[in-house]
């Protein structure tokens, strides 16, 4: 846990500004709180009582997102709700490098296109971020071959967020007009191997997946108390941080043992959990891990090298996009 | 309005290039307003002597050139292009010389036959835009321009000697260029901006003027400034001597998100570094950190760029990789110009990056230029943007002067 605050560091914050010592149990220094009060500023006025209550929030440890409403993620702005996990950076690091990965790959190969129809799932969706950066980033390839776009969570509050999300950043679909590219929400619990193959036949109509993206909870519960922030603890669902390997058995035995996807990204919080799907998945399967800019194993990725589409270029492609350890 | 006396703008223009001719010699601050109008298109750009001289150089050049190749000797492409550029250059030389001439001879026989004077004063109305033009032509015709005339700027502030008033006044330039451009009604945003700790002052600041051809414009302004005033933190009433720099950069492209991955890519991965604050923990959901500072390190040039005003590091990485550009275009042409001025083997006396260009005196309510030695007496106006226009102009028309005596020497 932090060490305690100064008093004098508390005073020092108070002679710049009355708000400041409050932001510093969660900013820790005196810049950083600046900073945080700078962006409660432009969004609550300076000199109106909003901005008071929402430094007393952030004394509470209420995280910023929240208390804003939103947060940037990449050229998307999403909006936050209580319920409903906020976006990381490191999540919207990787999504940047696999739509990245995707448009270079995608202009260097033509076979890529012939590939008619893409069809992308994201599992445990929260804001819908993901798949909606994956559009924004890709929707130019995607004028004469279609892209369908499948968002699934099991809570209510993340469906209503995503479908607002997709509302307010594409201008309830119209910025997507010319452009052949279907998005949807589904509420579905997909540990339920029933209704994932009643997705599949119904709203899927038995087509392959071509990429399963999720960013699913995937914090033990033995770490819950000790590893993570307090902000994290106390305001985000448990439902969208506490898991361990429920979500990675999914992936083996369900998606890709019943043969329903081509290739997967799935964000990861520490190494056992990517060995586990390494060692769970047939030996058609090619996997890698990637690391973020801060170091730590964050996703696992795997495709079926037998499948026609080269599934190898696009994930070389994610691979070199992403940050290398040193 | 009322006239007081120091309302009287006794502001004449140092008669350099693009001399400018008033039709009244002494205006009034209250006609100022449909005054400025109507001159604004009726001023008559003259070029210097110096420049005419060398334009009438590459005359003289261009008919040396004709007789040789009209003898059909050695025909090589060299002579071929040194002789299209002297044969427009004579040629808009003469369109203008003729113009001068017939403007000229107006003039007179308005002095000359008082009665003719309304008909030669709409002629001569009518024919000073059309020569204004060709002397425009002419002039960019002799002088090189900079190749990143047309593009948008961003601006970066830092203090100087002076500690705290040196930051209070670093922030007041950072509020005069804003001011000027909401004159301008240009659109402009702070791209970052670091207060002092104790609230007064800054400890940098990177300001985007968005509009197309202002780095042309501001780009003078790049240097040390100087200011002279009671500081406010002063308590003997002694006036102080403090310094602000400012540096202009080309902005190569509008720092949208789009671009970022354009401009990533035309780098090199190991010639580019980016860090983000290494937080130590499991970080992913375990943390939701607001903490969203970049560092780029570009490793041919030592560029360090700092970038934490976003609350996405996505949006950070972009800034930074704009600077980084605009710092790195910048410093090519730097070198370009160094090599240029190596070439001539003589050290030539730019304007543009001398050390302390402008002293700004309080006490005196006084604005000197040193490269240009105008100056002007309105602070506040200079300092709410207002009459920056003034001093720009000048130093200008100095730089456009220097470049024209390069020109001769060569």
């Amino acid at each position: 846990m932090s060490p305690r605050l100064h008093p004098s560091l508390l005073r020092e914050a108070r002679s710049i500004h009355k708000c400041l010592p409050l932001l510093l149990p969660e900013c820790r220094t005196i810049q950083q709180a600046k900073q945080e009060l700078k962006w409660l500023i432009d969004g609550f006025g300076s000199s109106s009582n909003k901005l008071q209550r929402a430094c007393i929030k952030r004394y509470r440890h209420v995280p910023l997102q929240y208390i804003l409403g939103s947060q940037p993620f990449g050229s998307l702005d999403i909006q936050c709700k209580k319920h409903v996990l906020i976006p990381r950076w490191e999540t919207e690091e990787w999504s940047l490098n696999l739509s990245n990965s995707l448009k270079k790959s995608m202009n260097s190969m033509n076979s890529m296109k012939l590939n008619n129809d893409w069809n992308i799932v994201d599992l445990c969706s929260g804001t819908g971020c993901i798949p909606l950066l994956v559009i924004k980033e890709t929707k130019k390839l995607f004028v004469m071959n279609s892209l369908k776009v499948n968002a699934i969570d099991c809570s209510p509050f993340a469906i209503n967020l995503t479908n607002l999300n997709f509302k307010r950043n594409f201008n309830n679909g119209l910025n997507l007009k010319n452009c052949n590219i279907s998005f949807n929400t589904h509420k579905l619990n997909i540990l339920n191997e029933v209704k994932v193959k009643k997705f599949i036949s119904g709203d899927l109509m038995n087509r392959k997946i071509n990429i399963l993206t999720c960013n699913p909870p995937y914090i033990p519960p033995l770490e819950f108390i000790n590893d993570v922030r307090s902000s994290v603890r106390m305001y985000e669902p448990k439902l969208a941080l506490l898991g361990n390997l429920e979500f990675y058995k999914n992936l083996c035995f369900t998606w890709i043992k019943l043969d329903l996807i081509e290739s997967f990204v799935y964000e990861i919080g520490e190494l056992s959990q990517a060995s586990y799907v390494q060692q769970n998945v047939p030996h058609t399967w090619v996997t890698g891990v990637t690391y973020d800019s801060n170091n730590k194993p964050r996703c696992i990725f795997g495709y079926n090298k037998t499948t026609s589409t080269n599934y190898s270029t696009i994930f070389n492609n994610f691979l070199d996009e992403s940050y290398h350890p040193q | 309005m009322s006239l007081s006396l120091s309302g009287i703008k006794w502001f004449t223009r140092k008669p350099v290039l693009l001399r400018v001719i008033p039709r009244h010699s002494r205006r009034f601050q209250s006609q100022l307003s449909d005054e400025t109008i109507l001159n604004e298109t009726l001023q008559r750009k003259e070029l210097p002597a110096s420049l005419i001289k060398k334009a009438q150089l590459y005359g003289k050049e261009f008919l040396d050139l004709e007789q040789k190749l009209s003898k059909g000797e050695n025909f090589n492409v060299d002579d071929q292009k040194r002789f299209a550029k002297c044969s427009s250059i004579a040629e808009t030389l003469k369109v203008y010389q003729n113009s001068l001439l017939e403007l000229n001879e107006l003039n007179e026989m308005i002095k000359m036959d008082p009665s003719l004077k309304e008909e030669a004063e709409m002629e001569i109305n009518t024919k000073i835009p059309k020569f204004n033009e060709t002397s425009n032509n002419l002039l960019s015709k002799l002088i090189p321009t900079n190749p990143f005339a047309d593009k948008p700027c961003i601006m970066e502030l830092r203090p100087g000697v002076g500690g705290i008033e040196a930051m209070i006044f670093a922030q007041d330039l950072a509020s005069m260029y804003l001011n000027y451009a909401s004159t301008h009604h240009w659109k402009h945003h702070i791209i970052s901006q670091q207060m002092n700790e104790s609230g007064s002052g800054i400890l940098s600041s990177v300001l985007s003027i968005d509009q197309p051809g202002s780095y042309e414009r501001l780009r003078l302004e790049a240097g040390v400034h100087r200011v002279q005033r009671i500081p406010a933190t002063e308590t003997k009433g002694r006036t102080h001597t403090s310094t602000a720099a400012v540096v202009v950069l080309p902005q190569l492209a509008d720092d949208s998100e789009k671009s970022t991955d354009a401009y990533e890519r035309t780098f090199k991965p190991d010639e580019i570094r980016v860090d983000v604050k290494r937080a130590s923990g499991k970080g992913g959901q375990h943390v939701n950190t607001t903490d969203s500072a970049v560092r780029l390190t570009h490793f041919p040039s030592g560029i360090v760029i700092s970038m934490q005003d976003e609350r996405s590091q996505h949006k950070n990485k972009a800034k930074a990789f704009t600077l980084l550009r605009a710092k790195l275009a910048e410093k090519e042409q730097r070198e370009k110009e160094a090599a240029g001025i190596a070439a001539r083997k003589e050290q030539v006396t730019t304007t543009d990056r001398s050390d302390k260009i402008r002293t700004y005196n309080y006490p005196q309510n006084r604005i000197t230029d040193h490269r240009c030695g105008f100056a002007i007496h309105d602070i506040p106006g200079v300092m709410a943007g207002d009459k920056l226009d003034e001093i720009i102009d000048a130093t200008r028309i100095y730089e456009t002067d220097e470049k024209a005596k390069t020109l001769l020497v060569d």
